[in-house]
């Protein structure tokens, strides 16, 4: 699903002697892996790397089957950015959109219809409680409306691959927990996440593999447990579950 | 208007309409001045004299007469353009009484046309014809104005490429510091939509044909601009070139007076050549500046 070879990423100088980090590693489909280490480990920088948001210089990276390696195509990256969803620590959007056409952006850009686009839409507004807050902009809602706006962004499209930033987990128990009950659902479906974290409290809530990160030996390699072992092709997007009684 | 066209960088200022309304005055002025000095020349040079008389000797036997008919028929065949034919007496007696006090004689035949480029074969064949005839040239203005009037058709035309040269320039200046701008103002949004799957060429043709939107605008502007500005130019050189002055638009786009038809029609296919060239350049200048903030992330 994911493999690294020997990407060079920047550590904190206090982390690593060098200053970088050279990371191997094959993820399974619908496996999720929890990346842990201090402030500066590289953690925000491997997401970003697997989430193409930065030009690979050194080493190789495959991305469902796909060359995502220094030599990447824009039609390449167009492709594998659909099935990628990022949540980054900062969520940012868009000023002219409203939450509702900003979550729904991800859908129009996969070339959904447009009734399915509402339809989908309004289930997961639904599912994350934003039903009221809908046709406000951006700059009118709070933060932790736009938290739970980028939650359902990052997954409206059911991604083949979920990347999480830590900052996100600072939601509310009741936002969390159903955030991860909703990863949970799509990892079922053959998501495979990574999520960042310094806390490893938070890896109760979704069983995984763990990675330390700064990785020491810029040799050193990791190959995680698949946390689903049997391989499954990746399911087409289903409908969103119902959203919860009140 | 979908989603992603509600998010693609707009030009919000009127600075790009205005600037191609410049551009497109610019750009309509460089290609009237070639065609309007030279049409303004033709004109001029249509009322200079060019007229020459050929005079046979007086007839004392007839011999002249047998000679006049067959020149002019030589003279009309050889030289159609030059229109030659036999001045009337009235004329040749009203003519000779101001040279001098009144001619008592026969009076002579006199053939007159109208050449200056031709003048050496005309000479050629009179001599051939009539060995006796007289041949009276026109004054030699012409020829000494000739240098006078290639100068002015040159640097009407190097003006012109510099203008026109200059106006190029200015599009694709203008253009890449438009497209610079948007591109470093808007790259949080545009790396957000290329993070949610937008393809480049979507965000790239989305942009372009705004811009050749505006540009073809402000293409109008200036086109309504410029025709006011030739009327008053042409109009401020008629009496030079002893013209009347226009009482219609029309008249400015009448053929062999002053500018082209064709002109016109040149004019109204400028916005759509701004439009089509701006769509081009921002195409180009998008993708540039997309490959460097990729390479600077």
């Amino acid at each position: 699903m994911i493999t690294l070879h020997q990407v060079l990423l920047p550590t904190d100088h206090s982390l690593t002697p060098t200053g970088r980090q050279s990371i191997s590693l094959h993820i399974k489909r619908g496996s999720v892996l929890w990346l842990h280490g201090p402030a500066g480990s590289g953690k925000t920088k491997l997401l970003e790397t697997i989430a193409l948001q930065h030009p690979l210089q050194t080493g190789s990276m495959r991305i469902m089957e796909r060359d995502a390696g220094p030599k990447i195509t824009e039609k390449t990256r167009g492709i594998l950015q659909r099935c990628i969803s990022y949540l980054p620590a900062r969520p940012t959007f868009f000023e002219t959109l409203n939450i509702f056409d900003n979550i729904a952006l991800p859908l129009e850009l996969n070339h959904l219809h447009h009734a399915d686009i509402i339809k989908e839409t309004g289930a997961i507004l639904r599912w994350f409680q934003l039903d009221d807050q809908a046709h406000k902009h951006p700059s009118q809602v709070n933060f932790t409306t736009l938290q739970r706006a980028a939650c359902a962004r990052a997954l409206i499209t059911q991604p083949a691959i979920l990347l999480v930033d830590e900052p996100i987990f600072s939601l509310s128990r009741s936002l969390r927990e159903l955030f991860f009950s909703t990863i949970k659902e799509l990892t079922r479906n053959g998501t495979t996440t990574l999520l960042a974290t310094q806390d490893n409290t938070y890896s109760n809530l979704l069983p995984g593999d763990q990675l330390l990160l700064p990785i020491a030996s810029p040799q050193t390699s990791h190959t995680t447990a698949p946390f689903h072992t049997e391989t499954r092709e990746h399911t087409p997007p289903q409908p969103m579950p119902e959203a919860p009684a009140p | 208007m979908t989603r992603l066209s509600r998010v693609v960088p707009r030009p919000k200022t009127a600075f790009l309409p205005l600037a191609f309304c410049l551009i497109t005055w610019l750009l309509g002025l460089a290609l009237s001045i070639p065609l309007g000095t030279k049409a303004g020349l033709y004109t001029w040079s249509q009322q200079i004299n060019d007229t020459t008389l050929i005079a046979l000797p007086t007839p004392l036997d007839g011999a002249a007469d047998l000679q006049t008919a067959p020149l002019l028929l030589a003279l009309k065949s050889a030289f159609p353009e030059a229109d030659p034919h036999i001045l009337p007496a009235e004329d040749i007696q009203e003519n000779l009484s101001s040279w001098t006090t009144a001619w008592t004689g026969t009076l002579p035949n006199i053939i007159i046309l109208h050449a200056s480029e031709t003048l050496p074969s005309i000479n050629k064949l009179v001599l051939q014809q009539a060995p006796h005839a007289i041949i009276i040239p026109p004054p030699a203005q012409k020829s000494r104005l000739w240098p006078f009037i290639n100068s002015l058709k040159f640097n009407a035309k190097i003006l012109a490429y510099i203008i026109s040269i200059g106006a190029l320039l200015l599009i694709a200046t203008l253009l890449y510091g438009h497209v610079y701008t948007t591109c470093r103002h808007t790259a949080a949004e545009r790396r957000l939509l290329l993070s949610l799957g937008a393809n480049t060429q979507q965000l790239s043709n989305l942009f372009a044909n705004r811009v050749s939107f505006m540009a073809f605008l402000g293409s109008i502007g200036g086109d309504i601009i410029l025709i006011p500005t030739l009327a008053f130019i042409s109009n401020s050189l008629r009496p030079l070139l002893h013209l009347p002055p226009y009482h219609h638009l029309s008249e400015l786009f009448t053929p062999h007076l002053f500018l082209p038809v064709s002109l016109i029609e040149i004019l109204c296919l400028i916005p759509c050549f701004i439009a089509a060239i701006s769509w081009g350049l921002t195409q180009l200048f998008f993708h540039i500046n997309i490959t460097k903030t990729h390479l600077s992330l």
